[in-house]
């Protein structure tokens, strides 16, 4: 589970990191086993009641690779390739059960990653926290 | 009435094409960058997401500039390119109590728990032009966000999810349940692979209503709220957060979170309803793409309305409702009459002018009746 989260980060990591973090694997047995393909995600979601629905569908990418004899999965938003193999092939070198040359630099930069993400959610946080309000009453009311 | 092909116009077609493409050039102004929609023009990216029922900014704002700033369009297009793209799979199912939440406000309650958060918004402005947006440029911009940062307050208490305001309700009976749900394991309808049928399932009713016309939504809760029906909703709360998109990990089988999607929920009390004798808060609810807190409200005011026992008004006419709020294939329809019609008008015309004749005919044997 905690490495299905660090490769959550993947999914809004600026261009040129994704291009940082497939430069890790150049020197690997990385093998691409289902090219990126894009494709769509129906949404579910319950409502209320408890009963579940489809607001629609999501853009996704897909791609699969084979590393360190582990496979590996990568999904991300959108139609980005580069990005979908990047997440398969942090998958793969996080969950290969043997030893594999690049999982200690992957997980840090993918560690590094997510604080960046918590950061900027938790700046986006801040923002919508600081219009709390609390309404009084008027007189007589 | 049929309808008759009519052939040939190619080279004026491709004229037109290429004409209503240099619409949008034709002026100094500098080319606007997609990634300029999305950002800036978020709201009308949001909208047309929505009623194109898929999710993808990129695209959607790809799909605006395309239509020119046509949002019917530009959905028709985001609903036209899905149709082109197999599907992957289906999320988990994941309910709302876990969104990031970046605005919630409430008109039942003044305090609820976790606090109301105005969030983004301009509904507390008076609608009157910013000049100073003439001036738009990045230094102005720098400084805006220098000023709005600055200003934070370091010390706020931030809670990670929010409860929900109808959970008070609940919790002390005095909300209306809806009747038992088909079983877990059956099936979601979902309306992009099968038909509409009436009464229409509850899930297939909220997809429909998930991806209808903001416009024509309004007018239909509207007709409601001003009286043609009588649900006259109070917002229990109104939510815009960012919802996990999860996946079944395909190797793992974990619970994989692919992204994040941004969605505006909204869930209305309506008119007490006094079954089994016991009155209770009747709710609405409503959810959709992007931040659309119109089509939110609306969605839900005809969830609610649509449940009426005896329908008396057309927006507690499930039938009408749910068959109308389309606006791609409301405004399929409409722009068909832009298309050749010549033979069926032809034959009209004929038919007019005939009964016209048969009517002069009539006239005239009418007044030799009453001289002779």
């Amino acid at each position: 589970m905690i490495t299905q989260d660090l490769t959550a980060t993947i999914d809004t990591m600026a261009s040129d990191k994704v291009e940082q973090l497939l430069q890790l694997f150049a020197d690997t047995d990385l093998t691409i086993t289902q090219p990126p393909c894009a494709g769509l995600v129906m949404l579910a979601v319950h409502d209320s009641f408890n009963t579940a629905f489809h607001p629609g569908e999501v853009l996704v990418t897909e791609a699969r690779v084979k590393l360190c004899g582990c496979q590996g999965f990568g999904m991300v938003t959108g139609e980005e390739p580069r990005r979908a193999l990047a997440r398969a092939a942090a998958d793969a070198a996080l969950n290969s059960p043997g030893p594999c040359p690049v999982r200690d630099r992957v997980r840090r930069l993918l560690a590094t990653e997510t604080v960046r993400q918590a950061s900027e959610e938790l700046r986006e946080a801040t923002l919508a926290a600081a219009t709390r309000v609390e309404f009084d009453l008027m007189a007589g009311a | 009435m049929g309808y008759v092909a009519v052939k040939g116009g190619t080279e004026a077609i491709e004229e037109a094409c290429r004409l209503f493409a240099y619409q949008r050039i034709k002026g100094d102004s500098a080319p606007l960058e997609v990634a300029q929609i999305r950002e800036q023009l978020y709201l009308a990216v949001d909208k047309a997401m929505g009623e194109g029922g898929l999710y993808a900014p990129d695209l959607a704002a790809l799909a605006l500039k395309q239509a020119a700033g046509d949002s019917l369009e530009a959905s028709f297009m985001l609903r036209a390119f899905r149709a082109t793209r197999q599907r992957l799979g289906t999320s988990l199912a994941t309910d709302t109590s876990g969104m990031r939440i970046i605005r919630r406000i409430s008109s039942a309650f003044k305090d609820i728990p976790g606090g109301q958060m105005l969030g983004a918004t301009s509904d507390y402005t008076l609608r009157l032009l910013d000049f100073s947006l003439l001036a738009d440029d990045e230094m102005r911009r720098e400084a805006f966000r220098e000023r709005i940062f600055r200003h934070l307050p370091s010390d706020l208490d931030i809670p990670r999810t929010f409860p929900k305001v109808i959970d008070i309700l609940r919790r002390e009976g005095l909300l209306a349940e809806l009747p038992p749900r088909p079983a877990e394991d059956s099936p979601i309808p979902d309306l992009t692979r099968q038909p509409l049928v009436f009464p229409a399932p509850r899930a297939a009713k909220l997809q429909a209503l998930a991806r209808g016309e903001t416009g024509g939504m309004l007018t239909l809760a509207y007709s409601s709220m001003r009286g043609y029906g009588d649900i006259h909703p109070t917002l229990g709360e109104l939510r815009v957060g960012y919802l996990p998109l999860l996946i079944r990990h395909p190797i793992s089988g974990e619970t994989c979170r692919v992204g994040e999607v941004k969605v505006t929920e909204a869930e209305v009390l309506a008119r007490m309803d006094g079954e089994g004798g016991m009155p209770r808060f009747s709710l609405g609810y409503g959810l959709c793409f992007g931040q659309n807190e119109i089509k939110a409200i609306a969605m839900a005011i005809l969830d609610r309305s649509t449940r009426a026992a005896v329908p008396e008004s057309p927006a507690e006419n499930e039938e009408f409702v749910l068959y109308h709020i389309d606006g791609i294939e409301a405004m399929g329809f409409c722009n068909h009459w832009k298309l050749p019609h010549y033979v069926d008008f032809l034959s009209d015309l004929d038919r007019l002018r005939k009964s016209q004749e048969l009517a002069r005919n009539g006239r005239q044997r009418e007044a030799d009746h009453e001289q002779g």
